[in-house]
């Protein structure tokens, strides 16, 4: 996507229309049972900060000279990947609890971060041992010693 | 109340909680990619069954074990553990390769529990004093100090102020999610009732150090190569009497480089080792010889790095802000166990304050016996691949979010904010000041609001009391200054541009 400079300029703008909505989104908020200034002052406040910071992004970039470095650089692929799967783990942690979708969550992980010159399948072995051991023991700790509730889902 | 304290931490559970917490804080410390922010932030929760004592002794020792490991990996990986040792790998790689780490790893054991010695000599014997002057501190020089601490991290901390500024305010807005404390209003709840109190710090910390480095990882990637682990044999501390004496200067001076840093607000560890390697190679008789393996940029980093421990505790336990994000994250530990730190902690909990300071002593000599005992088992560690690593990370952040309020509301908390915390590394938008900002907004709000009660809504009265006008005018020089930098380093490099 374009230079650096151009994804710097979408992020500031991105900014800015969010310091606009928080802005507006604080117009409306009570004032509360204070005797002087109520709940809405800080929201204010720190929303006109957020708009008249991201102006001075804007212009800080319009002053920057484009140094015509790729915008993103990143393992794109690699990054939505592991997005997805961050997602679907915790979509999942409540139905198939906390155990089961660790298991999937921790074997499919290691199949994404792992090097292609690295995957065999003594290596895949490997990840699915670690991927079974490490939640049931986390599990064992965490409940029965620290004493934490996790998500049980079909257990 | 200080043989109370000093008492109370003198027990087998005590011990037992400080070592697993020196260990652990050791792991993170020396894996490049994981710190002692995270660490800290990932075993908060396990602290919750514990005494506050107990509970935020573990964090203090996972904080001196995690400054003090990075220099593993910083000298036989020649890959800083954590950024507290970016300036150790600059001398320490050069001494592994000429079949010296051993020495340089003595050295730096060594140096990290004498720079923190001191700066608990530095904490026992400012903080109470301190705590005593904060007391008649109002909320007028309250907020004149909270945003000492936003606006100088901003300004010292990122190349772009702009950046490190709105970083700071998104921190804010973040804080001030939710139903008010003062007013009872609901603010930017946008119809969802979880929103009514607010985002819990836990997930957005956990969010924005662990899971954004999951993400970043992802997008890097993994080399097949984890670097190669350069040979040791480790024989005493690394250094003779003589080589003690000549550095004696070396080492007080970064010291209180160490110290003086990490009672700035929000900055410690990670930028004194830099600031006290450079005095120290530009105080040196040998400044040539810094780079190729000399032991005074070992020290002058080890050293300063872990003095900031102590100095980073000084403002979080007299005023309640912390010193670095280290502290931020003890600060949520302590909140979560309902301690309010400031001043008024060392009038009501005296033993409590005694407690933790005797900890912090346990912790540091604990660090030197097991670094230096267990140094064979840490470094099998670093041989552990990050993407198995990083995977149960990333298991024990869902521990961690979901196990504090049991609300699935807190673990989407934390995957928005690691992606948030992600875009943000990618773009060089500081995440600290973010920290401090979020730990802060409601104490800057509560204060602000009490003080323009006090002055009959005119905020230029706060310019009136002495010690706030200080802190103000201080601040705003700050933020002059580092705009009057931008606007230079742009003329300087437009000039360039035109010359060339």
């Amino acid at each position: 996507m374009g230079t650096r400079k151009t994804t710097e300029y979408i992020i500031d703008i991105i900014l800015l229309f969010m310091g606009v909505g928080f802005w507006a989104s604080s117009q409306s908020i009570a004032h509360g049972s204070a005797i002087g200034l109520g709940g809405e002052f800080m929201p204010k406040v720190t929303s006109a900060l957020w708009i008249l910071t991201s102006i001075g992004l804007l212009i800080n970039e319009y002053t920057t000279p484009d140094d015509k470095v790729k915008g993103i650089t990143a393992n794109v692929k690699g990054f939505v990947a592991t997005f997805v799967l961050l997602f679907a783990y915790i979509f999942t942690l409540d139905i198939l609890g906390f155990i089961i979708s660790s298991i999937l969550y921790m074997f499919i992980q290691m199949y994404i971060f792992v090097p292609d010159a690295l995957r065999s399948k003594r290596n895949y072995i490997l990840f699915a041992i670690v991927s079974i051991v490490t939640p049931i023991i986390v599990n064992e700790v965490f409940v029965e010693v620290f004493s934490l509730i996790l998500p049980t889902g079909l257990l | 109340m200080i043989i109370d304290g000093i008492v109370s931490v003198l027990n087998p559970t005590t011990f037992a909680i400080i070592l697993v917490g020196v260990v652990v804080g050791i792991i993170f410390g020396s894996i490049p990619g994981l710190t002692s922010t995270m660490c800290v932030a990932l075993c908060l929760p396990i602290t919750f069954g514990m005494s506050p004592l107990n509970g935020i002794t573990m964090l203090i020792a996972i904080y001196v074990g995690g400054t003090s490991g990075g220099l593993i990996s910083a000298i036989l990986l020649k890959i800083p553990g954590t950024p507290s040792s970016v300036a150790t790998t600059f001398d320490g790689g050069p001494m592994a390769e000429k079949g010296e780490g051993g020495k340089a790893l003595g050295i730096g054991i060594f140096y990290s529990f004498l720079g923190t010695i001191l700066s608990i000599l530095a904490l026992v014997f400012i903080a109470p004093p301190l705590a005593q002057v904060a007391l008649k501190f109002g909320p007028i020089e309250m907020f004149a100090i909270c945003l000492f601490a936003l606006t100088m991290i901003s300004a010292m901390i990122s190349d772009n102020p702009f950046k490190a500024i709105m970083s700071g305010v998104m921190g804010i807005m973040v804080s001030i999610f939710g139903i008010s404390s003062i007013t009872g209003s609901a603010r930017f709840t946008f119809g969802f009732s979880e929103l009514e109190n607010g985002f819990a710090q836990l997930p957005v910390m956990i969010g924005l150090f662990a899971v954004a480095e999951i993400l970043n990882t992802a997008a890097e990637g993994i080399p097949a190569d984890g670097g190669h682990i350069l040979a040791y044999k480790l024989k005493g501390f690394g250094v003779s009497l003589t080589e003690f004496k000549d550095q004696f200067v070396n080492f007080i001076r970064s010291a209180l480089i160490g110290i003086g840093i990490g009672i700035l607000p929000g900055i410690g560890g990670a930028t004194s080792n830099i600031v006290a390697y450079s005095v120290a190679k530009q105080q040196s008789d040998h400044p040539e010889k810094f780079g190729t393996g000399c032991i005074d940029g070992i020290i002058a980093s080890e050293t300063s790095n872990n003095a900031s421990i102590g100095g980073a505790l000084i403002p979080l336990l007299t005023l309640g802000i912390p010193g670095d994000t280290v502290t931020a994250m003890i600060l949520g530990g302590l909140m979560l166990h309902g301690i309010t730190p400031g001043p008024l902690l060392f009038q009501t909990s005296g033993d409590l304050v005694w407690g933790l300071f005797a900890g912090f002593l346990i912790s540091t000599i604990v660090m030197l016996v097991v670094e230096y005992g267990g140094i064979r088992l840490f470094v099998k560690v670093l041989d552990v691949p990050k993407y198995i690593l990083l995977s149960i990370v990333l298991v024990l952040c869902i521990v961690g979010t979901y196990g504090t309020n049991h609300a699935m509301f807190d673990v989407w908390t934390a995957l928005i904010f690691g992606f948030i915390g992600f875009f943000m590394s990618k773009y060089k938008y500081p995440q600290a000041p973010m920290i401090l900002g979020l730990v802060l907004g409601r104490e800057v709000e509560q204060n602000l609001l009490r003080g323009m009660q006090y002055t009959d809504n005119n905020f230029w009265a706060f310019f009136t009391y002495p010690i706030a006008a200080v802190f103000l005018i201080i601040s705003i020089a700050v933020v002059a200054w580092t705009f009057v930098k931008l606007i230079r380093k742009k003329v300087a490099n437009n000039k360039a541009k035109a010359n060339a």
